[in-house]
């Protein structure tokens, strides 16, 4: 597991100040899909039935049914713990020298990037749509100098916080070590 | 001519099998690389749990039938017949 105070390639005195993963509303909508999805077969049932269909006392389809409902349970659960697990383990680490990125792509595949504070030279945010400027969530655009390198830091709650605090820390951190985005 | 039912619960039985990897795979994820705190150790329950439960339902479910039955071929069209 991951121990915050314990970061891989830990430098002496880092610190983490930000951790953060996509906001609550991804949840939402992971918990919404599993509804629908339930409802399927439901539907499905009652349609069934409302239709005078004998398959429910036929020797072979209502096995056959069965069979394929328990394969539609177990495509749910995978499917909507994938999901989750794609959501959990997506993260963004600003700590007092890096940004980290941890992204994780379906079960087979995990990117970790980081660059350090001093190559930062632009941070934009980003919020689009009626719901993420409600809920305060959008993205957060890290640019290094030269280089196309780019660190999006996607859906997470208050952007607009998120880079007042990376700016502080890159400024920190620039004074610390001297300015390499330039 | 008849077959046996139980036939269909071999290509389920391969499908469980995927999907068990899936879940494996998930869970240690999870364990492996979630951050450590309490609310990790919680979903990696949620996880088990909701497994169990599916798969206790589907056990329940498919033990509602007798899968040595055999089924005549001819049954099967006279459904579509009396559906259409």
């Amino acid at each position: 597991m991951i121990n915050l105070k314990r970061l891989p390639n830990q430098q002496r005195g880092e610190v983490t100040h930000l951790f953060l993963r996509r906001h609550w509303i991804t949840v939402i909508g992971i918990f919404l899909q599993l509804l629908v999805l339930i409802a399927v077969p439901v539907v499905i049932a009652i349609l069934l039935s409302a239709g005078g269909a004998p398959i429910f006392s036929h020797p072979f389809w209502m096995p056959l049914g069965a069979v394929l409902l328990s394969v539609y349970i177990l495509l749910v659960l995978i499917i909507i713990m994938t999901e989750f697990t794609d959501y959990y383990l997506d993260t963004w680490i600003v700590t007092t020298e890096r940004v980290m990125n941890i992204e994780h792509h379906g079960l087979f595949s995990r990117i970790i990037s980081e660059m350090h504070l001093n190559q930062v030279q632009d941070i934009t945010s980003e919020t689009h749509g009626i719901l993420a400027f409600f809920l305060s969530y959008g993205d957060v655009h890290i640019q290094t100098a030269g280089s196309k390198q780019r660190f999006v830091f996607k859906g997470i709650d208050n952007p607009e916080d998120v880079k007042k605090k990376i700016i502080k820390l890159v400024h920190e951190d620039k004074r610390r070590h001297g300015d390499a985005s330039k | 001519m008849t077959f046996p039912l139980w036939i269909l619960l071999l290509p389920f039985i391969l499908f469980l099998f995927v999907a068990l990897v899936f879940v494996f795979f998930n869970l240690f994820h999870m364990a492996r690389f979630g951050l450590q705190t309490v609310k990790t150790t919680i979903i990696l329950g949620i996880y088990i749990l909701s497994s169990l439960v599916a798969i206790g339902g589907i056990a329940i479910l498919l033990s509602l039938f007798d899968w040595m039955d055999t089924v005549e071929f001819g049954s099967l069209f006279m459904l579509s017949a009396s559906i259409l």
